[in-house]
């Protein structure tokens, strides 16, 4: 009979955790999320000696008594997942802070096997490591691997089930002293005999005393609670806290003193290139040049692919149109579905050039670098040092811009930056900025543009300072982040981790856009025989419902159907111009717009365009990473006004000026 | 011996942690990353606009702002 | 000053005043007409971004032959300046590559008129020697190199 062993993958982030999960995992692997959270959560199976291991990927994490999301995540995996063994994966060139973890893990009651990571790392640095002392040490079995390079998975495998089928409890690490162990136990006993405290009450216990978890959440019961507040009461939260991080280091010092000799260093490649790259006066630039490359990369050698996406939709389209009946049907394939979904997959290898260049820098180190740098420009901005990326990539597009935030691990100023990246002018606004400012401002049409990016910019960390100040108040999150080692990235696990990001915008990018761009067709073709996205359609009478709103923006009710369709995606305005002008796109429609509309209307349509709301795509990505749509619906909403506003204020001083 | 907080520290200098400043949420974090009493911290250098600041300690390289550095009180390590 | 300090100091100095002339004639490409055919194999057309981009991986370039002459570090530099080299020489190849799909593979009406030259500049093959001589430099951090890992 086959055996069923659950094992959860915990680590350090930058330890190597991913490297081991797909070295062992291989394609038999799926990503999904945990519930409530924006947080990926990866489970995988191994077949291993008759048994199979099912692995669950947590969150790389310091600590798990923290308060942040992936802390969270973690230990709530840990304490209802109840896996068999967790196997922590440790940076070998590293081991005094990874330790930590594990001090955590045996409080909790857990069986450890810990994977020494970047073994071969250790040894060519000189260290030296008693294994058989260390794993006796603490009573936790330690195997040196190297993921990247394969080595030593066979025996941790072979670790892990003998752990599995290892009968012995494991003890606690570290002794907090007479006088706090004596309050776990205290309230140890209260939780065991009340029936509560789940698989570690001695957890429980520790995190009670330490004020992370409250008395209500430990349990429902009303006598077991008036109990463990009056023990609780008087106890020092703060010195209990620092007491016990204090001596879970000294419990690691020990252990390494006994076992362990750090290698010495000599002058590391690393640290010379740091002190290049953070030097007074070549450390932007630099970044500056890394950013250059990104946005090139990104946006242009990615070029022929989008091209080739976008033909063949095009064909797709055409050949529908001719050979499916009845044309209704034809119609909603075509001008409908395709049109709609094909306009938003046309960015797929923008998209996954972007996650795969940001995969690399964040797997070579730098981008822990580029934080460090931008931050303090960043945080006068209301930013954080990770928000620069996001932002830059918002003038290609806004999708993966808002995707790229996160590397930002603070709750706050990641929103901070995804409610304020879509201001900055992606891409597929400039076709309308480009038509409008041709035919009303064509001597000025360069500074034009320049104005409106600038005002994207404007609005953007604008918007991002009222934030900050208001609606999402907050100390200034602290920024406190490990710069680990460079390190030539593995380009297996760089394109697994872009295949990840980019999968999940197809599969959610693609079932809204697919079903708003449906919406949009039903409402341009009905009622039945009517001509498409004329004014006797829904759309047409939409368009006049909401044409006494956009008056005062100089606007008629062809542009605000443009403007509902430009909901769908941006590019889509101008070319649904073209349709309800009934002209040709060019100079046809040129002239058309000319007659129709004015100067300072279109200078209020151009900065309206700029700041209403993202597009369908944007605002998919926007539900997907904050997980709520209570901040997707602000976004708009906020978007909305802010931009009528805006339009406004132009519209109405344009007509005094021209 | 003197007696003042990270941040004002030059690059280059090594200097023993003894204790915190002020409370609050980043104390705890900074603790849990191995910043205690009684560790050893060197200070590296500093982003180009002068904050944040790099620092090793216990072996990693870690970055604080001037802020959060200001909070941690520090004895130079003479010698 | 050692004999390899001075040798050093001389590669990079070459390189970096290689990059600040290409960054240099980028620029003038900006303002000269394309048509003079020279300017074409020289320049990618005239992107000041490039430029700029050029310009300053010669500023690190020659700033390590400066730190050779002093003894200070020039290796670090040295390395970097050349990582940037490699960049940048990939970023335009690879663009180049680009644009020739969408011109010769697909046809694109926005690239009838392209030709190789237009976005060919000496930056690409400089990849080669900017290679061989980061290897180099490498080489005094052999003892302690950082190994490919994560």
């Amino acid at each position: 009979m086959v055996q069923e062993i659950n094992i959860a993958l915990i680590g350090n982030p930058n330890v190597g955790k991913t490297s081991l999960f797909n070295a062992l995992t291989g394609s038999r692997q799926h990503v999904g999320n945990w519930p409530g959270v924006t947080v990926e959560k990866k489970t995988g199976e191994r077949r291993h000696q008759g048994s199979t291991i099912k692995i669950t990927d947590l969150p790389g994490t310091y600590s798990l008594e923290a308060r942040s999301p992936d802390e969270k995540v973690a230990n709530a995996h840990i304490m209802s997942g109840h896996p068999d063994v967790v196997v922590q994966v440790v940076d070998s060139t590293n081991m005094e802070r990874n330790l930590y973890l594990t001090t955590q893990l045996l409080d909790m009651g857990q069986k450890v096997v810990l994977a020494l990571n970047m073994s071969d790392m250790a040894d060519a640095r000189g260290d030296r490591l008693d294994l058989k002392a260390f794993s006796k040490g603490w009573g936790v079995p330690a195997v040196r691997i190297s993921a990247t390079r394969g080595e030593g998975l066979e025996d941790l495998l072979d670790t892990i089930i003998s752990t599995f089928k290892d009968r012995s409890v494991p003890s606690p690490a570290v002794n907090f002293g007479a006088e706090i162990e004596g309050n776990i136990s205290e309230v140890e006993a209260m939780l065991r005999s009340g029936g509560a405290g789940g698989t570690s009450p001695r957890w429980t216990a520790i995190r009670l005393l330490e004020g992370i978890e409250k008395v209500e959440e430990a349990t429902a019961d009303a006598g077991l609670r008036a109990k463990l507040t009056a023990a609780l009461e008087g106890v020092d939260r703060d010195e209990v806290e620092m007491d016990l991080v204090d001596r879970r280091y000294v419990a690691i010092t020990s252990l390494l003193d006994r076992t362990y000799v750090r290698g010495s260093e000599k002058r590391s490649l690393s640290d010379a290139i740091d002190r290049v790259v953070t030097h007074k006066y070549l450390g932007l630039p630099i970044f500056l040049t890394m950013m250059w490359g990104l946005f090139e990369l990104t946006f242009t050698a990615a070029q022929p692919f989008v091209s080739a996406i976008g033909l063949g939709f095009e064909w797709l389209a055409a050949f529908v149109v001719e050979n499916v009946q009845p044309d209704w049907l034809a119609s909603m394939l075509g001008d409908g579905a395709i049109a709609g979904v094909g306009s938003v997959l046309v960015f797929l290898p923008n998209i996954l050039v972007m996650f795969l260049l940001i995969a690399l820098l964040e797997a070579s180190g730098y981008l822990s670098r580029a934080a460090f740098i931008m931050d303090r420009i960043m945080t006068k901005m209301g930013l954080h040092g990770k928000s620069f990326i996001p932002m830059l990539l918002g003038l290609g597009c806004n999708v993966p811009a808002i995707m790229a935030t996160r590397t930002i691990e603070d709750e706050k100023s990641r929103l901070i930056t995804i409610l304020s990246a879509p201001y900055i002018s992606c891409s597929a606004r400039l076709p309308v900025y480009v038509l409008l400012a041709g035919i009303f401002f064509p001597d000025n049409a360069g500074t034009a543009l320049f104005l409106l990016y600038l005002l994207g910019i404007v609005v953007a960390v604008g918007s991002a300072l009222l934030f900050r100040h208001t609606i999402l108040k907050s100390e200034t999150s602290p920024f406190i982040m490990e710069l680990p080692p460079y390190r030539l990235p593995r380009l297996k696990n760089t394109i697994l981790q872009m295949w990840d990001r980019g999968s999940m915008y197809l599969r959610k990018a693609g079932t809204f856009i697919l079903a708003g761009a449906i919406i949009v067709w039903l409402l341009a073709s009905l009622p039945w025989g009517v001509e498409y996205g004329s004014e006797e359609s829904l759309v047409g009478a939409i368009g006049h419902l909401i044409e006494p709103f956009l008056a005062p923006l100089g606007f008629d009710w062809r542009i605000g159907v443009a403007l509902v369709f430009g909901f769908i995606a941006k590019e889509i305005v101008v070319g649904s111009l073209g349709v309800l002008y009934g002209a040709v796109e060019g100079a046809g429609l040129e002239e058309a717009i000319a007659l129709s509309m004015s100067a300072p209307s279109a200078a209020a349509l151009m900065v309206f365009v700029l700041i209403y709301t993202p597009c369908v795509a944007a605002l998919a990505a926007i539900r997907k990473e904050t997980g709520s749509w209570k901040w997707t619906l602000f976004s708009v909403v906020y978007s909305l006004i802010l931009a009528y506003i805006a339009a406004f204020i132009v519209y109405q001083v344009g007509l005094l000026i021209w | 011996m003197s007696t003042i907080t990270l941040d004002g520290l030059e690059p280059g200098s090594r200097a023993i942690i003894k204790g915190f400043a002020a409370n609050g949420p980043a104390r705890r974090r900074m603790a849990e990353m191995g910043l205690c009493p009684g560790t050893e911290i060197v200070t590296l250098r500093r982003a180009p606009l002068d904050d944040p600041i790099e620092f090793q300690v216990r072996g990693y390289n870690i970055s604080l702002r001037k802020a959060e550095a200001a909070s941690i009180i520090v004895e130079i390590k003479e010698g | 000053m050692t004999e390899s300090n001075n040798k050093s100091a001389l590669i990079s100095a070459a390189m970096g005043l290689a990059f600040i002339a290409m960054g240099l004639l980028e620029m003038a490409a900006v303002v000269i007409d394309p048509s003079v055919e020279i300017m074409l194999y020289l320049s990618s057309g005239g992107n000041i971004l490039l430029a700029l981009v050029l310009l300053f991986t010669g500023v690190v370039l020659l700033n390590a032959a400066m730190r050779f002459r002093n003894g200070t570090d020039g290796e670090a530099f040295l390395v970097v300046g050349c990582m940037l080299a490699l960049f940048v020489g990939l970023v335009v190849s690879l663009t180049l590559a680009a644009s020739a799909t969408e011109a010769y593979l697909f046809g694109s009406e926005d690239f009838v008129d392209w030709s190789l030259a237009d976005d060919f500049t000496p930056a690409i093959p400089m990849m080669i020697p900017s290679l061989a001589v980061l290897l180099s430099a490498l080489r005094s951090f052999r003892s302690t190199a950082q190994e490919p890992a994560a």
